[in-house]
Formats: C-alpha cells, sequence, structure tokens
C-alpha cells in the first residue's frame, strides 16, 4: 500500500494518474513480464504478439472485458494490411498514435500501473517495442444488463428506460436528456482495491460551485478500498453521518436525475450499480414521483397529499391507535369504541403488546417474502396472511383492529417508498411512545423528531425547506402542490435558493464572475 | 470514547423507558366499563347520592359484531356516597372496571337531588375532562334510577333511545339542546337559573307493534310483538332552576318558549286551534328572534318579537281557494304562538327566574341601569313588563306538500 | 453561527405565546366580558413599549444582543447581566415546563407520575436546544401549522354553537379586575427576555421581528377571545383552560372530540418555548465565556430545570408564590428593560468619556 500514490481527481485533473511507479521502457518483453508480474499472472489476463510493418508488437487485454470484434476490425486489421512506413521503432509507434484513428476513445500510458488500471476497465492496451508507452484503445465489450425499465420508482407516463450497472452507458444516457454544453461530468475512480469508476455530474450553471467541490473533496477522501454499491458512498456524503431521514436521494431514474440536476443538485453515477446519487435532497422530495410533472397538476397534488398521509398515517397510526386504546379511548367515534371494546375482551395480550407483536410478525413477513424465490414467496403469503391474520383473530390471539392497523400501516408504508426505512424505525419507535406514555409519549417523541429533522441542512440547502424556513414563493410553485407547466416554465428555481436567505448567490456562473471580477 | 458514552446513554434511555411502563397507571380498554348513561339521586333519610350507571355489555354484540338482541346491550350498576364523586367510586369498585364517561349520552338529576345546587353535580362531569361533552343533562320526574331500570333493546344501547328523545325534541323546538357546558353557561349568570327537559314515565298506549328480532329460534321478521301496556319514557315540559335549585316544573309550552328565546330556532311545527278550520298545523322557518329592553323609571320593559315565514302543514278543513283562509290562519296562529310565550315567559320571570336570557338583553340594551343594579337583577326581571309581537308570514297554503 | 430570519423568530414566538396563554393562566384572567378585548389591546401597546429598550440597544451596538453588547463593554458587566438573565429564563423555563405538567396532567393524562412528564419535557427541550436555533424555530413553522389546523377544525365545527348575543354581556366596569388583567397580560411577554439574547442572531433588523410579532399576536389573542366569548360565554370565567373546552365540543369526521390534538398543539409549543429559553441560557454561557460549544451548559441548565421543577412542583404554596412573582412581570421589567436600560446608560456614559478624551487630545 505504501508505494501506492493516491489519484488526484480534483476538476483540473481529472485524469487518473498511475498508481504504480514502475515506468514503461522501450523493451516490449520487459514491459509484459512488469505487467505480467503486476497482475500476478492472473489468468484473465491475455497479452497478443504480432507484427505490424516489421514491428515487434503486442496487445495487452484482460479476457471478457473487450469486444472481439473491435479488436480484430478497429486494431489488427489496420495495423497488419496497412502499417505507416516508417522504419524507427519509437517513430512507427507515434505515427500510429498520431495518425491513425483507432477508436474513439485512445490515450497513451506510460506505466504499468495506468495500463493494468486501463485493461481491467476494458481497453485493449497496444504496446510496440522501442516505444516506451502504450496506447490503451477504448473498445469495451463486457456483458451487461442491457437498459430496461427500473425496478423501483415505477411510473405510468414517464420514461420506461432505467439506469443500469454500467457508468459510462448512464452518464450517455443523462447526456441525451440535457443536451446543454453546461452539463459536466467528473470521472474520477475511488476505492483503493476496486477502482470504481464514479461520475459526478452537475450544471456548471446551476449547482452551487461549494457543494461541487465539496462532494468531490469527501469523494477523493473516501478511506474505502471497495466500492460496489452507490450506498457505499452515502454515509460519506451525508452531512452528520447517517441519518434517520437521508439528505441524499437515490434514483434508477435517468429522467429524474437529469431533472434534479436541472434544480442545481450534484449527482453521483456510480460503476457497478444502477442507483444514483443525488444531493442535496429535501424532506419534501420523498413525496413526488415523477409522474406528477406528467398528470395534471391538480391530480398530483391529490396524489402528494394522500403520499404525505400515508406516510403520516405509516409511521403514526400502530402508535396512536395503542395510545388512544389505552389512554385516551374518549377521541374514538362512538361505534367505533363500541367496536374495539367487543374486540379486545377476548384476546390474550394488551394492547401495547399485541400491535408489538403483530407488527414484528408483520416484519418478519415482510422480510422473508421479499428474498425467498416466488414460488415460496407465495407460500408466505398464505401463511401470513391466512394463518397469521386469520386464524390469530379467530383464536383470540389477536385482535382485529390491531391486524387490520398494522396492515394498512404496512400498505401506507409502500406509497412513500423512499421512507420506508425511516417508517419501520418510527413506526416501533411511536409504539413504544404511545404504549408508554400515550399521546404525551407520542408529542414529546414527534417534537424530537421535528428538532431532528429541522436541523438538518444538507450543503447549505434545509432539509425541511421550503415548509421551514418558509419560502412562499417555493411552496406554491411545486411541493404539495405543482404548478402548471406555464408557470413553472416562468421561473427558474435552484434548490440553492431555498436555504431561506433572501437571495441565492450560489450558482457557480455568479460565483466565479464574482471572482472574476475580484 | 463519544461512541462508547453515546451508547450507554441509549441504553439508559431504554431502559429507563421500559421501566416507565411501570410509572403510568394506565387502565386497559378491557378493564373499563363504558357508561352509557348515568342517574344522580339524593337520598334524605340516608344523606347519600346514589349514583345508578348504565355501562355497555360486551356481550350484547355477538359474532362478527352483529348485535345481539337476546342479550341486553346495557348492565346497571349502583354506588352510593357522601358526594357524587364517592358514589361514582363506589360504583367502580362494585362493578370491578374502571368508569370511561367518555361515552356517557345521558345525565339525569332525579327529585330529590334537584333540591341542592344543581351547578355542584354538574361540575363533576364537567370538571371530568374525558366526560362526553355533548352528553344531555334531563331531570327525572321521580328518580333518576326508575328511568334507568328501564331498557330499550333497539340502537347498539339503551340510553341511545333517550339522547336521541331530547336531540329530536330540541332539534323540534320541543327543548333546547341541554349539554353540560350549555346547562353551566346559563347557571353562571346572576340569576343562577336553569331548564332541564322532564323525563318521565308513562305507559304505552299505541298501535305501534314492532317486528320481533333476534329470538332464539333464530327468525327474526316474523313475528310481530305489541309493544302496548309496557313501560316506557316520554319527554314532558322540564324543570326551572333558580339560584341552583329547583324552582318549579314547566309545562311544554314554557319548554318551547325557552327554545324559542334562548335556542337557535330554524324550524317549528305546532297546530293552531281554529273552529272553522278544524285545526290545521303550520311549520314555521326563517325564524328570527329579537328581544329587546326599555328602562324608565327602574322599571324595564322587554319587548319580545318573533318573525317567521310558514306554511300550512296539515290543511284540516281548508277548502281550496277559501280567499280568507291565509289571513285566518295566519292571525290565529300569530295569537297561538304570542299566547305561547306570554304565558310561558311572565309567570316564570315573574318569580325571578331567567331561562330566557333577559339578563343578557338588559346588559346589552340598557348597560349602566344593568351594571348599577347587577346584584338585583332577579328583582328587576320579576318586575318587569313584557310585550309579545309575533308576525306571520304564510306564503303558501302548503296545498302541494300537504 | 448560522442566523435566522425574522420571519422565523416571529413564528416561534407566536408559538411560545400561544402555549404560555393556555397553559398559564393568572388569577382573574379568563373573566368573560368584553373587558377582555380591551385588555388584550392595551397590554400589547404596552409590551410594544417594553421592547423599546432591547430594540434601542440592537440599533445602537450595530445588531448585538444586551450580552453580547454588554460583554464587548466590560467582562465583569456583561458577566453580571448574563447571571441575571440565566436566572430570569431559568425561573420562566420551570414556570413554563410546570406549567405543562400541570395542563398534561390535568387534561390529556391524568394519571402520568410528575417526574416522567417533566423529564419528558425537559429532555426533549434540551435536545431541542442542542439542535440550535435554527432547529427550534423550523419546528415551531409545523407547530403553527398544527394550530392553524386545528383552529379551523373548530371554526368549522363550532360554528353553529356560536352566540352572538354572549358578546354583549358584562361590561364589567370593574377596574380592580381590569388592571390585575392587564398587569397579568403585560406580564405573560416572557418572549422579551429571549429576543434580548438572541437579536444576534438574527439575520437583519431585529426590530423587524417586533413589528410583525406584536400585530399578529394581537389579532390572534383578539380572535381567541372571541371564539371563548361567542361558545361559552359567562362560563368562560370558570373554565381552566377555555380551549381545551372548545376543542372537546368539536366533533369532525374521525375524532369525536378534538381536545387531544388541542393538547398535542399546546404541548408541541410549550416543548418549542422551554427549548428556546434554554437555548438562551446556552447562549448567554458561550457568549460570556467564549466558548462556542454549549452542550455540557445546555444539559446542566436542562438538568437544573428538572430539579427545580420537581422542587418547586412538589410544594404548591412555594409554586403559587413563584407564579405571583412571576405574573407581576418582575422579570420582564428587570431583563427586558432594565438591563438593557443600564446597557445603554453605560454605552452613552462611555461614547461622552471618549468624545472628552478626544476633546483633551485636541
Amino acid at each position: 500500500m505504501s508505494n501506492i500514490k493516491k489519484p488526484d481527481f480534483s476538476e483540473k485533473n481529472t485524469e487518473p494518474v498511475s498508481n504504480s511507479d514502475t515506468s514503461l521502457s522501450s523493451s516490449l518483453d520487459e514491459n509484459c513480464c512488469a505487467v505480467r508480474a503486476l497482475m500476478n499472472n492472473s489468468s484473465d489476463l491475455i497479452i497478443k504478439y504480432f507484427t505490424a510493418g516489421g514491428h515487434r508488437m503486442a496487445v495487452v487485454t484482460c479476457e471478457g472485458m473487450i469486444g472481439k470484434a473491435d479488436l480484430a476490425n478497429l486494431i489488427f486489421r489496420p495495423l497488419v494490411s496497412s502499417p505507416p512506413k516508417i522504419a524507427d521503432d519509437n517513430e512507427f509507434f507515434c505515427a500510429v498514435c498520431a495518425d491513425m484513428p483507432i477508436a474513439e476513445e485512445q490515450k497513451q500510458v506510460y506505466d504499468v500501473g495506468t495500463l493494468c488500471l486501463n485493461i481491467m476497465s476494458g481497453f485493449a492496451v497496444l504496446l510496440c517495442n522501442g516505444a516506451s508507452f502504450g496506447i490503451a484503445i477504448g473498445i469495451q465489450g463486457y456483458s451487461h444488463r442491457s437498459i430496461d425499465e427500473p425496478s423501483t420508482h415505477m411510473n405510468l407516463r414517464a420514461s420506461r428506460e432505467g439506469f443500469i450497472e454500467v457508468v459510462r452507458t448512464n452518464v450517455s444516457m443523462v447526456r441525451r436528456r440535457m443536451k446543454s454544453p453546461t452539463l459536466k461530468t467528473v470521472m474520477m475512480t475511488i476505492g483503493d482495491r476496486s477502482n470504481t469508476d464514479v461520475s459526478v455530474c452537475y450544471l456548471t450553471d446551476k449547482a452551487d460551485v461549494n457543494t461541487v467541490n465539496a462532494v468531490i473533496d469527501k469523494l477523493r477522501n473516501i478511506p474505502l478500498n471497495t466500492i460496489v454499491s452507490s450506498e457505499y458512498l452515502q454515509s460519506f456524503l451525508e452531512p452528520g453521518g447517517t441519518t434517520l431521514f437521508s439528505q441524499i436521494s437515490v434514483t434508477e431514474r435517468p429522467d429524474v436525475f437529469t431533472s434534479k440536476l436541472y434544480e442545481g443538485r450534484v449527482g453521483i453515477i456510480v460503476d457497478g450499480t444502477p442507483f444514483a446519487l443525488i444531493l442535496p435532497s429535501l424532506f419534501a422530495e420523498n413525496f413526488v414521483t415523477m409522474d406528477d410533472y406528467t398528470q395534471k397538476p391538480y391530480f398530483s397534488a391529490f396524489l402528494r397529499t394522500i403520499r404525505f398521509f400515508a406516510f403520516i398515517a405509516s409511521a403514526v397510526l400502530p402508535g396512536l391507535y395503542v395510545a388512544l386504546c389505552n389512554f385516551h379511548p374518549e377521541m374514538f367515534r362512538s361505534a367505533l369504541l363500541l367496536n374495539i371494546y367487543s374486540s379486545v375482551q377476548t384476546t390474550a395480550y394488551p394492547v401495547f403488546g399485541e400491535c408489538l407483536i403483530m407488527y414484528i410478525l408483520y416484519e418478519i413477513m415482510r422480510e422473508a417474502g421479499l428474498r425467498l424465490p416466488r414460488s415460496v414467496g407465495h407460500a408466505v403469503s398464505i401463511v401470513g396472511g391466512l394463518v397469521i391474520g386469520e386464524i390469530s383473530v379467530s383464536a383470540g390471539l389477536m385482535s382485529a383492529p390491531v391486524v387490520l392497523i398494522i396492515a394498512a400501516t404496512g400498505l401506507c408504508s409502500f406509497a412513500v417508498s423512499d421512507l420506508y426505512d425511516s417508517c419501520m424505525i418510527l413506526r416501533l419507535a411511536f409504539i413504544v411512545a404511545g404504549g408508554v406514555l400515550g399521546l404525551f409519549g407520542i408529542t414529546v417523541f414527534g417534537v424530537v423528531i421535528f428538532f431532528r429533522i429541522c436541523s438538518k441542512n444538507a450543503y447549505g440547502v434545509p432539509y425541511t425547506a421550503p415548509f421551514a424556513p418558509i419560502t412562499l414563493k417555493s411552496i406554491m410553485r411545486d411541493t404539495f402542490f405543482r404548478a402548471s407547466w406555464k408557470k413553472l416554465s416562468g421561473s427558474d428555481m435552484t434548490v440553492q435558493q431555498l436555504s431561506g436567505k433572501a437571495k441565492s448567490r450560489h450558482s457557480s456562473e455568479r460565483t466565479m464572475r464574482d471572482e472574476q471580477n475580484k | 470514547m463519544m461512541k462508547i458514552f453515546r451508547t450507554a446513554a441509549v441504553a439508559v434511555l431504554a431502559v429507563f423507558t421500559l421501566s416507565l411502563c411501570g410509572c403510568v397507571n394506565y387502565v386497559d380498554l378491557a378493564d373499563r366499563a363504558i357508561v352509557q348513561a348515568i342517574g344522580i339521586d339524593y337520598l334524605p333519610d340516608r344523606k347519600v347520592y346514589r349514583i345508578s350507571m348504565q355501562y355497555f355489555n360486551q356481550s350484547s354484540e355477538g359474532g362478527q359484531n352483529q348485535i345481539d338482541k337476546t342479550q341486553d346491550n346495557v348492565l346497571k350498576s349502583v354506588g352510593e356516597g357522601d358526594n357524587v364523586f364517592s358514589a361514582a367510586k363506589n360504583a367502580s369498585l362494585l362493578t370491578g372496571k374502571d368508569l370511561l364517561l367518555s361515552e356517557n349520552r345521558l345525565i339525569i338529576i332525579g327529585r330529590e337531588l334537584r333540591k341542592y345546587d344543581l351547578e355542584q353535580t354538574i361540575e363533576f362531569f364537567i370538571g371530568n375532562f374525558h366526560s362526553h361533552p355533548q352528553a344531555y343533562v334531563a331531570a327525572a320526574e321521580n328518580t333518576a334510577e326508575e328511568l334507568l331500570d328501564i331498557r330499550f333493546k333497539e340502537g347498539s344501547t339503551s340510553s341511545q333511545r333517550l339522547s336521541d328523545l331530547i336531540r329530536n325534541a330540541a332539534s323540534e323546538g320541543r327543548c333546547v339542546y341541554s349539554y353540560p357546558y350549555r346547562v353551566m353557561t346559563i347557571l353562571c349568570t346572576g340569576t343562577r337559573s336553569a331548564f332541564l327537559p322532564l323525563l318521565k314515565t308513562a305507559e304505552l298506549k299505541t298501535d305501534v307493534t314492532i317486528p320481533k328480532e333476534g329470538d332464539d329460534s333464530g327468525k327474526s321478521g316474523g313475528e310481530e310483538q305489541s309493544e302496548d301496556g309496557e313501560t316506557t319514557i316520554i319527554l314532558d315540559g322540564g324543570v326551572i332552576f333558580k339560584d341552583g335549585v329547583e324552582l318549579s316544573q314547566v309545562n311544554a309550552d314554557t319548554s318551547t318558549a325557552v327554545f324559542f328565546m334562548t335556542g337557535r330556532p330554524s324550524e317549528y311545527s305546532f297546530t293552531v286551534p281554529l273552529e272553522k278550520y278544524a285545526k290545521p298545523s303550520i311549520t314555521l322557518n326563517d325564524i328570527t328572534r329579537s328581544v329587546t329592553a326599555k328602562e324608565k323609571d327602574g322599571k324595564v320593559t322587554f319587548d319580545i318579537s318573533l318573525k317567521a315565514s310558514g306554511k300550512i302543514g296539515s290543511r284540516g278543513n281548508i277548502k281550496e281557494g277559501d280567499p280568507d283562509a291565509v289571513n285566518v290562519v295566519t292571525k290565529a296562529a300569530e295569537n297561538e304562538l304570542r299566547r305561547m310565550i306570554k304565558d310561558s315567559v311572565i309567570p316564570v320571570a315573574g318569580k325571578g327566574c331567567d331561562v330566557f336570557g333577559l339578563e343578557n338583553t338588559l346588559c346589552r340594551c340598557c348597560n349602566k341601569f344593568y351594571t348599577e343594579n347587577k346584584d338585583r337583577i332577579g328583582e328587576i326581571i320579576a318586575d318587569s313588563d313584557y310585550n309579545v309581537s309575533v308576525a306571520i308570514d304564510i306564503f303558501s297554503l302548503g296545498l302541494n306538500t300537504a | 453561527m448560522s442566523r435566522i430570519s425574522n420571519r422565523q423568530l416571529v413564528i416561534a414566538f407566536l408559538a411560545c405565546r400561544l402555549s404560555a396563554e393556555m397553559t398559564t393562566i393568572p388569577g382573574e384572567m379568563f373573566r368573560y366580558g368584553t373587558d377582555r378585548f380591551i385588555v388584550i389591546l392595551l397590554a400589547k401597546l404596552v409590551v410594544a413599549l417594553l421592547y423599546l429598550p432591547v430594540i434601542a440597544v440592537t440599533l445602537k451596538f450595530r445588531g448585538d444582543s444586551v450580552i453580547t453588547a454588554t460583554m464587548r463593554r466590560n467582562k465583569a458587566f456583561g458577566i453580571t447581566a448574563g447571571v441575571i438573565m440565566s436566572v430570569l429564563l431559568t425561573m420562566t423555563a420551570v414556570q413554563t415546563v410546570l406549567s405543562l405538567q400541570h395542563y398534561v396532567t390535568d387534561t390529556l393524562l391524568n394519571n402520568i407520575v410528575t417526574v416522567s412528564g417533566i423529564a419528558g419535557i425537559t429532555a426533549a427541550a434540551v435536545y431541542g436546544a442542542a439542535k440550535g436555533l435554527s432547529a427550534v424555530t423550523r419546528s415551531s413553522v409545523f407547530a403553527a401549522v398544527i394550530f392553524g389546523l386545528l383552529i379551523f377544525l373548530i371554526g368549522v365545527t363550532m360554528w353553529d354553537k356560536t352566540e352572538p348575543d354572549h358578546l354583549y354581556f358584562s361590561l364589567a366596569n370593574d377596574r380592580t379586575y381590569f388592571f390585575k388583567s392587564l398587569i397579568s397580560e403585560i406580564s405573560m411577554n416572557s418572549e422579551i427576555l429571549i429576543f434580548a439574547v438572541i437579536t444576534d442572531e438574527l439575520r437583519r433588523k431585529p426590530h423587524r421581528t417586533v413589528l410583525y410579532y406584536l400585530p399578529i399576536l394581537l389579532i390572534l389573542l383578539e380572535l381567541l377571545n372571541l371564539l371563548y366569548n361567542l361558545i361559552l360565554g359567562p362560563y368562560m370565567s370558570k373554565v381552566e383552560y377555555p380551549l381545551y373546552i372548545i376543542a372537546s365540543l368539536s366533533d369532525i369526521v374521525l375524532f369525536q372530540r378534538l381536545d387531544g390534538i388541542d393538547a398535542i398543539v399546546w404541548l408541541m409549543c410549550g416543548i418549542i418555548k422551554t427549548a428556546l429559553l434554554i437555548y438562551c441560557i446556552g447562549r448567554i454561557y458561550a457568549v460570556c465565556s467564549k466558548k462556542p460549544r454549549t452542550k455540557l451548559a445546555l444539559t446542566v441548565t436542562g438538568f437544573l430545570v428538572f430539579m427545580l421543577c420537581i422542587i418547586l412542583g412538589s410544594d404548591a404554596g412555594i409554586y403559587d408564590r413563584m407564579t405571583d412573582v412571576m405574573n407581576s412581570g418582575i422579570h420582564i421589567l428587570l431583563g427586558g428593560v432594565v438591563v438593557p436600560l443600564i446597557v445603554l446608560a453605560a454605552g452613552r456614559k462611555k461614547q461622552s468619556r471618549r468624545v472628552k478624551k478626544n476633546d483633551e487630545n485636541i
């Protein structure tokens, strides 16, 4: 580790530098030996020697990482059939590099470390005896999942395309939706071992330059060896560490990703995962879907309100039920109270215990059903729905209202899938608070949650914006109510304008202009 | 170090939270008695308060929450004590359950209890923040317990019929909504007056038959059961209070007058006694009330004015096309209403009892006089003159709707 | 230090005040009648005058709070002022927590153990204070929204139970009552203490907070008073918590009564107020000790408030005496008027001395 230098991925220098000091020599054999040595003579390393125009050459690749047809058509055929007629090895190779357009992505490598990194990223590296550098040619041809409909965040009328596991394809999907020169992507490699490609995307005229720099700095200093998913990065980017409510949103949809970039946010796409990160994210955004923008504003407003109430119900309803049953039965409507009263007479546990048991059982069933093969999953549903639901009520172990409430809250939590994990914890906490101290406990715990949420500032933007601090214009623009596209098109708003300050002076363009003026 | 401290803090908090389970003395819903009606009596010979309660019988709810008609939907519990609170506590001890007053729909005040301060009795319910704020307060002709011994099987609980009886009467203009806070509102005025509807037992003498439900054979609706001769409860007039204690019982007309003077009259139907046209019924709508007061040489005159639109509900002997009918019926209706109000207000006010909100009117119209004589409002009201004017505009003969 | 806007502070102050209006009921306060409308109006005019010294301090010392201004002039004087303000704020916090505790046990949860109630409220308030002024003021927005919802629901469900005739009743002409309730109403403005401590955390022009806050508060209080009068009438003077009673009469589709929501709102507002008060004590500590980290100070303050609540709350006599002292408005006069006036006087003296010195040098 000590001899490995950390790459510099700042905005100015996005080209990864060598992670090994060994420079390429002019001897082809020595270079090939060095590569073999660095790769520990790995079985997937392929070195193909050949002669072109009388010069000894070799193509270094990783098995399965390149397109074989591209290798034949773009490298072997032109080099073998019509090589530059130069006798000197070094001059010949320079001519190949300069005059022969082999592939669109083509760069020179000077050390063994970079060479290995390139071949592991799907490049074919061309080496020539007598030349102390190599040419990395982008003919990636590894197999990957094709662009498909995203499995999460399903929508009715929005795009059917979802991100895939290949970072470059994902970046191209974003570029296709934002054909603007201000869209900048910064590619960097993170993870000392995995060397995972990570792309940071933002709009230079919208995103706050401080946020961009902060994100790049944080990414650069991530001490992880291996990164196989975007969630690995999330806790490092989250201001204040891991929290109940995340200030970083995750999306599988390029359309959502692009629209968030337009609002001045920074997006991070990680190779190997279809889930991209967007930051900063606000609490109110958890209730927004892409479909809201394709439907009529009043319908979107209705759906968003429903989602909000689903979230509240999901978190609070079981706790509230326990609190009302144990401490404040007077709040129930008369007929409801009489029904509940009759049902709890025959149950074995007090309401608090019933609720806890039922809730934990529900989560166990969900977890079991989620990870099992589909055929077995059906059996879990039958066991869950029929045996636990029906039999436990008729056997007098559980009361029907508790089963109904737990099932209903489970359903509600699916309506706001982004907040599912928060809901799960909150629900349990509210059951305990309501069971121990009734409405008093629920209120005190609720206030604590308010304090916690309200104290969050993600990269200068309050998490509870635009409600607290209040920005009336934004509330009316796109929160519970979405203004029509006619109105939305009239104003151009970025997330930094929600900071509660009178004016936003955060766009990088303006900041840079200010700096230039200074 | 910080992490260890944090973990320790969370552990302590968790233990504290769990230990709190024992600190809060909550009562499980299953261990509560859901009170549906309360009757309060005073036993002068033993000088104790006696509370009778009807509470919900959960066994009356059959499988799948269907109402099981074979069982009484309420059970009765009785408790005695030196005051209302201790009597209620004793009733709770006898029942073995914690009393939940939030569903109590009816508070019946027994005859003997009305000789003592009503405010103290009602304060028990108002002071209990869990008790139902919209329960009706009513007076019993004899003992409250006697009324609660009569059970009704329709509805989910027995007391539902009684509370429905008062609600229906109030919406029809036969009495006022006697919620505890409203009774307290009027009890807090200078004369400490109040009006409560009066419930009394009566024998059913109608041809009404009701389908017999839920018999043992499982048949329903096949046979019919006559209620003739059975004891039931009726609403008849009311009881007025002055200085917090019962002043007298009043008839249904006075109840209606209280409704007209203090309630929010929107619709009222009554029968006009008219020889020529027999007895047509009139329904009044858009009723507006105006009460003003004038003071001259220490003598106050109250002008009570009622205006209403109306229509004839039942024609009686009115013939179609009779040109005099409207005028004659209108005049008779006005006279009848005027008589009813005058005959109700003057005797009651003459006793210095202010169930009609006259103190309010005096304050509003003769504020200076009111402020100077605040301590003798009862006397002033008793010595005052009352002018009643009624104007009814019958815009339809009701021929189409009769 | 993250600064907050005037708007945020106004909402936080409204939450504080409305909570206090409901849970702290001084004697003779809620007598029924039209007099109270005038009492509220006059009280707010007087309170506006009481804010002037603090505003003058902020204007004179370029946005500095009273404590910061004194610390900059003289350290000993600053610490003395800080101690005085801390004591006053602690007493206000204790009174707030005890009032809330009484309110909770009287209405919402009559079988809760006192220690649990006080511990819960204080712990939540300390947590809020530790999270910072932004967190507390932002939370008050949500409390304000729930309060608005409650009032809307009450308005919708109770409009048919209002009795306009009640409004004409009882122009009491009772001067003793009038002045007593006027003083009580004036004394119930402990926000002036908070304002004196945190003006330097406002983004700009602190006096704007008062300009917005007092008129809005006046309108809200008058509306609430109107609601009490219209619905409860003469019975109003006999009830402890009028809005709670009115909420319990409200019947919406989901709930038979709204008193639970009413209690939730006041409890939320009360915790926010306590959090603000504890935050202010932490702020005084930070300014006086010049240490930015105040979490330990906040925890200690919370513990102190908890212990004082236990001690004072266990003796009704002491509690009543403390309430009497607080209702007399001494704490407001001392912390909101006397201390700022001394700061102003000291500033002027120093300035005149400087001018004199300059003259001598010339």
